[in-house]
């Protein structure tokens, strides 16, 4: 008789009805001497039978406005979208190096600029802010410091939260990781009365181009702090939206 | 492939591939970026999809290991220490003494899914792939880049595990429900 080590390998093929005749005899005829073995192949067969019966319920529909957001990415996907350096156009160019002057007379820590985000970007973070405040915004307000940690822990993400926005009636009321071309954004979400405000910090190095801004009613306004790129997203009028741009740091130029 | 048939045949996976991608995670939020970032990798790499062939295999591949490049980068672990322990070790469970009398089919859904979120997270997938998804070991040894031999060990270890959970939840009903329905208490 067949050890039960060797019925072991062959109870899978034969709960799903794959194995050759002659294995299936094999392990029948252990399995009416060995009641141990008769019980593995009931548990595997009864798991079986049940999962396979609710596969459709199990599988159910994904959320709505995912598959959007999936197709959305083909886009994002298509080699012009997606320079290595994100859209630095020429137009870009005397702006960035205006900023490098910048910095090089006033010496200071970080410099600013304010820059407008290309339409692309801007319709991919709408739609972000969209859904992360239906998901994921905290009615009861989350401290900087407890958000900065989190995305530092988390997700590598290491960035200073600016100190201002409260003072400028910005509450944080959310923090979290999302995707943006090749991932690591970190997306900070306000609110200032009934506004949603979303802070994107994009990864170093990103760079946006200087289009169009208004896409689905809100409007994105950029700049660069610490190295690195933000955005501030809300549905709000351009001098409100530069309002918060310097509450959140940016230097006007 | 024309990239307008691949989306369309692509897109048509996406309740599927959600509903692994939750399994996996076991976290909406970590779900719905697993998806969008699965799909963002297929788009990219769209033009090594040979048409014809196993588009939902190829997806699932991208799932899987763009799971484990997201675990990598959020500093989790790369192996499931949960797993990797649980397979090392020898199967030496005991199945119920009445297995029989106990109707497995009753289960409720959120009881089977909560079963399924507590197995060991190699053989979570490997149970999911197999018999929601009904893939071929074959299959399932490419998504997850494991020999055959291992397949088959994971599926019937999870199936196993996935038993003993069930049959435990259905004892606890049947307790709970006390000495007054002895039709129910009969079956524990
Ligand atoms: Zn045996
Ligand atoms: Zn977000």
């Amino acid at each position: 008789m067949d050890s039960c080590r060797d019925i072991d390998a062959l109870m899978t093929p034969v709960a799903d009805n794959e194995a050759a005749a002659a294995d299936r005899a094999r392990v029948e005829g252990h399995l009416r001497e060995c009641a141990s073995c008769h019980r593995q192949m009931h548990a595997e067969r009864e798991a079986r039978q049940l999962v396979l019966e609710r596969a459709a319920t199990l599988v159910g529909h994904a959320p709505l406005g995912l598959r959007a957001r999936c197709a959305a990415t083909r886009a994002q996907a298509a080699p012009a979208a997606r320079p290595r350096l994100p859209l630095l156009s020429r137009a870009g160019w005397p702006m960035a190096l205006a900023a490098t002057l910048v910095l090089a007379v006033a010496g200071a820590a970080f410099y600013s600029l304010v820059i407008n985000p290309s339409k692309a970007v801007a319709a991919q973070l709408t739609l972000d802010h969209l859904k992360c405040f239906s998901l994921f915004e905290e009615p009861a307000g989350l401290s900087p410091a407890e958000v900065q940690a989190a995305l530092k822990a988390r997700h590598g993400i290491d960035i200073v939260l600016p100190a201002g926005p409260e003072a400028s009636g910005l509450t944080l009321v959310g923090g979290r990781r999302c995707l943006y071309l090749d991932g690591s954004v970190a997306h900070l979400l306000y609110r200032k009365g009934a506004t949603r405000v979303s802070l994107f910090v994009l990864p170093t190095g990103a760079k946006l181009s200087q289009t169009d801004v208004d896409v689905l009613g809100h409007s994105a306004v950029a700049f660069t702090r610490g190295g690195r790129t933000w955005v501030v997203l809300a549905r709000a009028p351009h001098a409100e939206m530069k309002a918060m741009a310097s509450a959140f740091g940016a230097v006007a130029n | 492939m024309d990239p307008a048939a691949f989306e369309q045949d692509a897109l048509a996976l996406v309740d599927r591939l959600f509903a692994a991608a939750l399994r996996l995670t076991r976290n909406e939020a970590d779900a719905q970026d697993l998806v969008q970032d699965t799909y963002l990798r297929a788009f990219r790499s769209s033009g090594q999809f040979e048409a014809g062939t196993n588009l939902r295999g190829w997806m699932f591949t991208i799932l899987h290991n763009t799971f484990l490049n997201q675990r990598r980068d959020r500093g989790r672990s790369p192996i499931d220490a949960d797993s990797e322990a649980v397979e090392q070790a020898p199967d030496d469970r005991q199945a119920a003494a009445n297995p029989e009398e106990l109707l497995l089919r009753e289960t409720m859904d959120a009881d089977l899914q909560a079963a399924l979120n507590g197995l060991p997270e190699a053989y979570r997938e490997a149970v999911w792939l197999r018999d929601v998804e009904q893939f071929s070991y074959e299959e399932i040894a490419g998504i997850a880049g494991v020999p055959i031999g291992t397949v088959m060990s994971r599926i019937s270890r999870g199936r196993r595990a996935l038993y003993d959970d069930l049959v435990t939840r259905s004892g606890d009903y049947a307790r709970r429900a006390g000495a007054g329905d002895e039709s129910r208490a009969r079956r524990v």
